[in-house]
């Protein structure tokens, strides 16, 4: 789908609508060069931690930031969360939870295990793209990293 | 016992007590228990002779002694009897024991009071059942609560679909569209929308309803004009008049009572925007279990033969044209004030416009409680 080195954006959604929405989203405003779209938790730790399929990456190589569903098949978001949290290579990349999920544990646990914003996806596409601009300006164009 | 001494009198009152299923005990003015059948004594396993140096108050553990000594001065001295009333027990191997009972006055011949007996039935099975149940109702409150909320996740994703993939059919393709496909494919999302609306609405039900209650005084004044800056729009507040009584605290969830104001209060407003008059008035009103908290407004009102029904889930009196809305807010509403033990209602307003009100019970420490 895009260059596995240099990414901006990782998308880690399984839903196939709600990530062609997404994408949609993202190009509708030309705030992101490159993204890679993975549809499991483990796919996402591999990209991260260049293992199996992207072993040709760079773990250096971070996006810049991370779109992440909470229900997800093998690897679920919070395990994902926490793997990317508790590793030094890779705690530093923002991670936005982006999830149907309003329950308050959800939010609790994500938050605990250090989630860096948490967006429940609006239904009406116009919010849905308002919402995927909104975040990619912040964290790609406002926000300052290390 | 003189009233029993004749013609074997006693004997009988004896074998009266001691045939029957239920405890009995007579205790003299000072408390101390002077006859017991065997069904009291295994109910509170001390022996006859242990029994005979102890008063009822050394059987009843500390926080029901006050209730029952009122009982006592109220009803068993002037009335000579009481109601029939629960405490508990606690047994000689330290154990509790929830009863319910009925005290009698003795009288001697001269007509003074010489001792009471109380007639004694262990309901612990009959509370172990009631907690049983009322464990269950709350199990299956729960999971229905929760599943209303994961079905209506599980709604959203679908309803995304829908909804994004009309849009940018609209966006994309409106060339290839004639006027009437646009239209159509307007009506899908509007659908989408509308449904998404009731979802949320169900969502919001479902989260109010399982709610954990964490009360504390609440004042309502406040928390009635906050709500009414949070729900109205300037343009709304500019083109209305309100008027906050002076309306008595509550004991609630703040959380919980702040959605019940807003829900009143946006109502008043939505169903006043219309009329000629806008003018929206909270009081108050003081009940026998409590206060009625009152939102009256100057709009449209409503038919009274359906008063009963406003507070049901998704059910209007006006259509979705002519007010905007899914008709969840008011049941939203009732749950929570019914989570408070309190009730809902709405009246017609003579003239026009209507009066929605909920009452909660009175805080328990208003209840005859003197300050130091």
């Amino acid at each position: 789908m895009a260059d596995k080195r240099q990414v901006d954006i990782l998308l880690v959604e399984d839903n196939p609508n709600d990530a062609e929405l997404a994408i949609r989203a993202l190009r509708k405003h030309n705030l992101v060069n490159n993204f890679c779209h993975v549809t499991d938790g483990e796919a996402a730790l591999d990209f991260m931690f260049a293992r199996g399929e992207y072993s040709d990456r760079d773990v250096a190589d971070r996006p810049r930031l991370i779109l992440l569903d909470l229900k997800l098949p093998k690897v679920d978001g919070f395990e994902v969360l926490e793997a990317l949290k508790a590793d030094e290579r890779t705690s530093m990349t923002p991670v936005v939870v982006l999830t149907t999920s309003q329950e308050e544990r959800d939010l609790i646990e994500s938050y605990r295990l250090g989630v860096n914003s948490y967006i429940v996806k609006p239904v009406d596409f116009d919010k849905f793209v308002a919402a995927v601009r909104d975040l990619c300006m912040y964290w790609l164009l406002l926000n300052v990293q290390p | 016992m003189t009233a029993f001494a004749s013609d074997g009198g006693e004997a009988k009152y004896r074998l009266l007590y001691e045939s029957m299923f239920e405890a009995f005990a007579r205790v003299d003015m000072s408390g101390r228990i002077v006859e017991s059948n065997e069904v009291f004594r295994s109910l509170v396993g001390y022996g006859a002779d242990e029994l005979s140096s102890l008063g009822y108050r050394d059987l009843t553990p500390e926080r029901w002694r006050a209730m029952e000594a009122a009982i006592v001065e109220r009803e068993v001295l002037p009335r000579g009897h009481s109601e029939v009333y629960e405490k508990e027990y606690r047994r000689k191997d330290g154990t509790i024991v929830p009863v319910e009972l009925r005290t009698f006055l003795l009288r001697d011949d001269s007509g003074r009071a010489e001792g009471m007996w109380a007639i004694v039935r262990d309901i612990g099975e009959r509370k172990r059942i009631e907690g049983e149940r009322a464990r269950q109702t709350e199990l299956a409150r729960r999971e229905l609560e929760s599943l209303a909320y994961s079905v209506s996740h599980d709604l959203k994703a679908p309803l995304r679909a829908v909804s994004g993939f009309s849009a940018v059919l609209l966006e994309e393709h409106a060339a290839g569209l004639d006027d009437e496909g646009r239209r159509l494919l307007g009506i899908v999302r509007e659908n989408a929308r509308r449904m998404e609306a009731l979802i949320s609405a169900i969502l919001e039900l479902s989260r109010v309803g399982r709610a954990e209650l964490r009360p504390c005084r609440v004042d309502m004044r406040a928390m009635a004009n906050s709500m009414y800056c949070e729900v109205a729009s300037p343009e709304e507040r500019a083109r209305f008049s309100i008027s906050i009584g002076e309306i008595p605290d509550a004991e609630g969830d703040p959380a919980l009572l702040r959605i019940v104001w807003a829900k009143l209060l946006s109502n008043a407003i939505k169903y006043s925007s219309r009329s000629e008059r806008r003018e929206i008035r909270v009081d108050s009103a003081s009940m026998e279990a409590g206060v009625r908290y009152r939102v009256s407004d100057s709009g449209v009102g409503f038919d009274p033969a359906y008063s009963e029904k406003l507070f049901n889930l998704f059910r209007r009196l006006h259509s979705a044209e002519e007010y905007d809305g899914t008709g969840a807010g008011l049941a939203i509403a009732r749950r929570v004030v019914e989570m408070h033990g309190g009730s809902v209602g709405a009246e017609s307003r003579e003239g026009g416009g209507s009066i929605f009100w909920f009452s909660l019970p009175a805080p328990p420490s208003s209840a005859g409680k003197v300050e130091p």
